[in-house]
């Protein structure tokens, strides 16, 4: 069990028979009244956030929960393969449970599984991967001034907006996290 | 007069809300207490006839981690002998003024706010139109909040903490004023309407900056209401906590009539920085101190 006072950012709780991540914790206390801890969670299932409030003391289940480190294999027909290089054991995910994070994917990455009561539930990749550009318009020449971007076709399929200067078959440094592009990346 | 009070104390305040941070001072001495505010040992100089006084000192206040919440804390405190809170909010409007460049503050009743800001009446408030705020508002309140038993004040505070604070003082700071008798511990009840009491806060951008009462000088009434936050933290669960008999003493000699106040410093730094975090204007936050 977590107790309020334990509360922060990134705790992974179970309510309802539900696994959540806690994204924001507000401390919130009355004059002279009775403190509370204010928090959204973010479904690990399904994704939506919801709001609750707790009195400071009480307390609420730890979700049984742990992350393992896997290799990323392939995908195909919308399943995405995953292996434990320590037991070269495989789990499979579905493209819902992939979300967002298909667009940084690629083969040997490791990213990190989430484990749910056993079953994998989510991944977590890199905060930062390094990605090339298959397609984009042409460079500008010495346009590094102008803060005008274009879209970028990354070798995942994905699709970013990356400075006028950057070239087709360049690799880019990208902010999994925001999905935008950081800088080249020196190869 | 600038005073001096103690950090470590042989009594606590006693508010069933609030849990003070305690000290073991050596392996066989009795348990002592950090300060949650200078408030009983600056009211035993008032009684001793120290005449108005003020003091900027550490509070300390056990689990408040925050934003706007460290255990640790910065506070501003001062009385005025032969003042009421009126006299008392003007004053601290024009040092608000002084430390923040802001302009004058608007006054309204605790009534008022809550009409204004919730549609509630808090006086009337009933489980159905607790229940009704909470929905219109989109708020997740606590289910003991919700059910039947719980109290109107825990109500109040809830609705002030989490939908009227963090609309108070959006262009200029604000002053609640006549807070339900029931909220006030250490203030007199209004003499023509024994449902309000004569304490008032401030707030700006927000967030809350200051407490001050017009103070009880009745140590009789005060030594019962130490009572009454002793059975309500009993009846939540809490231990009762020791009274301080030199404070209801020095009441008994004579408070003089006065006003005071307690202001948060670091929240006044926040603003006058334009912080969103406490963290930011301290060098040490709580998890590095």
């Amino acid at each position: 069990m977590y107790e309020t006072s334990e509360f922060r950012k990134g705790l992974r709780v179970e309510i309802d028979g539900q696994p959540y991540l806690m994204v924001e914790n507000q401390f919130v206390k009355p004059g002279k009244g009775q403190a509370f801890s204010r928090v959204k969670l973010k479904g690990l299932l399904s994704g939506n956030v919801i709001d609750r409030t707790y009195k400071s003391g009480e307390k609420v289940q730890k979700a049984d929960i742990n992350e393992q480190s896997m290799q990323f294999l392939y995908e195909a027909d919308g399943t995405y393969h995953f292996m434990d290089n320590e037991s070269y054991e495989q789990v499979e995910m579905t493209k819902d449970q992939i979300d967002d994070n298909w667009k940084w994917l690629l083969e040997e990455m490791v990213v990190d599984v989430l484990i749910y009561k056993g079953q994998p539930v989510s991944i977590t990749v890199p905060n930062f991967t390094v990605l090339e550009i298959t397609f984009c318009e042409p460079g500008m020449k010495g346009d590094t001034a102008t803060s005008a971007n274009k879209p970028a076709t990354l070798s995942t399929g994905a699709i970013v907006y990356v400075p006028l200067f950057v070239n087709q078959n360049e690799k880019i440094k990208i902010d999994t996290r925001t999905g935008e592009y950081v800088e080249r990346a020196k190869s | 007069m600038e005073v001096e009070t103690p950090s470590v104390s042989r009594y606590p305040a006693i508010d069933q809300h609030l849990e003070v941070q305690t000290v073991k001072p050596g392996p066989h001495a009795q348990i002592r207490y950090l300060i949650s505010s200078p408030e009983y040992h600056m009211k035993r100089l008032l009684s001793a006839g120290s005449g108005s006084i003020f003091q900027v000192c550490k509070a300390f206040r056990q689990d408040e981690v925050g934003q706007r919440h460290n255990p640790e804390f910065t506070m501003i405190e001062w009385y005025r002998v032969d003042w009421d809170h009126w006299r008392l909010m003007d004053e601290t409007e024009d040092l608000l003024q002084h430390l923040l460049k802001c302009e004058k503050a608007e006054r309204l009743s605790y009534r008022d706010a809550f009409l204004k800001f919730s549609d509630q009446d808090p006086f009337q408030l009933t489980t159905a139109s607790f229940r009704k705020c909470c929905a219109d508002n989109t708020l997740s309140a606590p289910d003991y909040l919700i059910d039947d038993g719980a109290t109107l004040d825990d109500r109040l505070n809830f609705l002030m903490g989490v939908l009227i604070e963090p609309c108070l003082g959006a262009k200029h700071p604000v002053f609640i004023y006549d807070y339900p008798a029931s909220q006030a511990n250490l203030s007199r009840i209004n003499p023509k309407n024994k449902l309000l009491s004569e304490r008032f806060e401030l707030f700006f951008k927000g967030m809350e900056l200051g407490n001050g009462f017009h103070e009880l000088a009745d140590a009789a009434e005060q030594a019962s209401r130490f009572q009454k936050e002793n059975r309500l933290r009993e009846e939540a669960g809490k231990n009762p906590l020791p009274v301080d008999q030199s404070f209801l003493d020095g009441l008994a000699s004579g408070l003089p009539d006065c006003a005071g106040i307690a202001m948060g410093f670091d929240r006044i730094v926040m603003l006058a920085l334009d912080r969103a975090s406490i963290d930011e204007v301290t060098p040490f936050s709580w998890d590095r101190a």
